[in-house]
């Protein structure tokens, strides 16, 4: 059976079906859907959507306020860190300190001779 | 101008071209009515209350311009996409519940109808209940292209797939009827010489 054949039956068998009965009038249902469009979306709809809206904003909302938290503590424990540390010497040291000769230098003691001296101090890193 | 004071159409009230789609008419949609209104049954299990809120749905997108026509299409594969999208969305459940329906009635009717069924010609009842036995694309694809006269291409857009899942489908289906038919052949051949020899 060619396709020209089937096509023919198949549109017969359509047409026939008891399902496919007289549609109804083009007017009347054109008319609801003006008049449904005029009254525009219903309360109920339009409700869900904002509550939908707002849900996801709510979400949004409470993860970007997570993320801030959590930097916010890191942050604080790292700067009571750096301060007990700063508080409880005397001396400071920097990463570039290991390249030094001997001990590190004092602040309260080596600064003012560095700043006064005109002699050149061998062991200074400035 | 409608009571109420809202009008849905441009100035050229005599075509009465819509506001929201200007490339729409009332009259091209109203010569397609009887189609989409066929396409919204199939979509709904043949529950004919809800394929007539489907078919409404569908001009609310279209009257409200929700949905758009570009014209990059023909109309009726636009309005037959509007009706198939609205039918996956808000219509999916009842229109599952409704085809489930349709098809235990179907098999009754069926079983029924051949009993009593003294035609020897294939029966278009039974042709039509073999294409509602098909898989939901399969069906689908058959039912744009031969009963809707569009292309594979067409059928395509409508049902949202890539060509070549269209032309798959349109394969299978094709195979699958022509299968069918030829069974039908083969019984009415078969039950000819039968039945000449009671009369005798």
């Amino acid at each position: 059976m060619n396709d020209e054949q089937l096509k023919s039956q198949l549109r017969r068998s359509y047409l026939e079906a008891p399902e496919n009965s007289q549609p109804p009038e083009f007017d009347s249902v054109w008319a609801a859907a003006e008049a449904q469009t005029a009254r525009g979306t219903p309360w109920g709809v339009l409700a869900t959507r904002f509550a939908a809206g707002f849900a996801v904003a709510g979400l949004i909302g409470l993860f970007a306020l997570g993320q801030w938290r959590g930097s916010n503590e890191m942050q604080d424990a790292w700067t009571a860190e750096v301060s007990d540390s700063l508080l409880n010497t005397t001396v400071w040291s920097a990463p570039s300190d290991v390249l030094l000769l001997g001990d590190g230098p004092d602040i309260y003691t080596s600064v003012p001779i560095l700043i006064e001296s005109t002699e050149l101090d061998v062991e200074a890193l400035l | 101008m409608r009571p109420g004071g809202h009008s849905f159409y441009s100035a050229d009230m005599e075509r009465r071209v819509l506001k929201t789609n200007p490339l729409i008419s009332r009259d091209d949609v109203a010569a397609l009515h009887d189609k989409l209104f066929r396409w919204c049954l199939s979509r709904c299990g043949s529950d004919r209350e809800l394929a007539e809120d489907l078919m409404q749905q569908t001009y609310v997108e279209v009257i409200s311009g929700s949905a758009q026509f570009r014209g990059d299409s023909t109309l009726q594969t636009f309005l037959f996409g509007v009706a198939h999208n609205l039918s996956r969305s808000h219509y999916k459940k009842a229109a599952a519940r409704a085809r489930l329906a349709q098809r235990s009635a179907q098999l009754e009717a069926t079983a029924a109808h051949d009993a009593e069924c003294d035609n020897l010609e294939i029966d278009a009842a039974r042709l039509w209940h073999s294409v509602q036995e098909l898989s939901d694309r399969q069906r689908d694809v058959i039912e744009l292209v031969f009963c809707n006269d569009m292309t594979i291409e067409e059928a395509a857009a409508v049902m949202q797939v890539s060509l070549g899942t269209a032309r798959q489908h349109y394969s299978r289906a094709k195979d699958a009827l022509a299968k069918k038919l030829s069974e039908m052949k083969s019984e009415v051949f078969d039950q000819a010489p039968t039945r000449g020899a009671a009369n005798e």
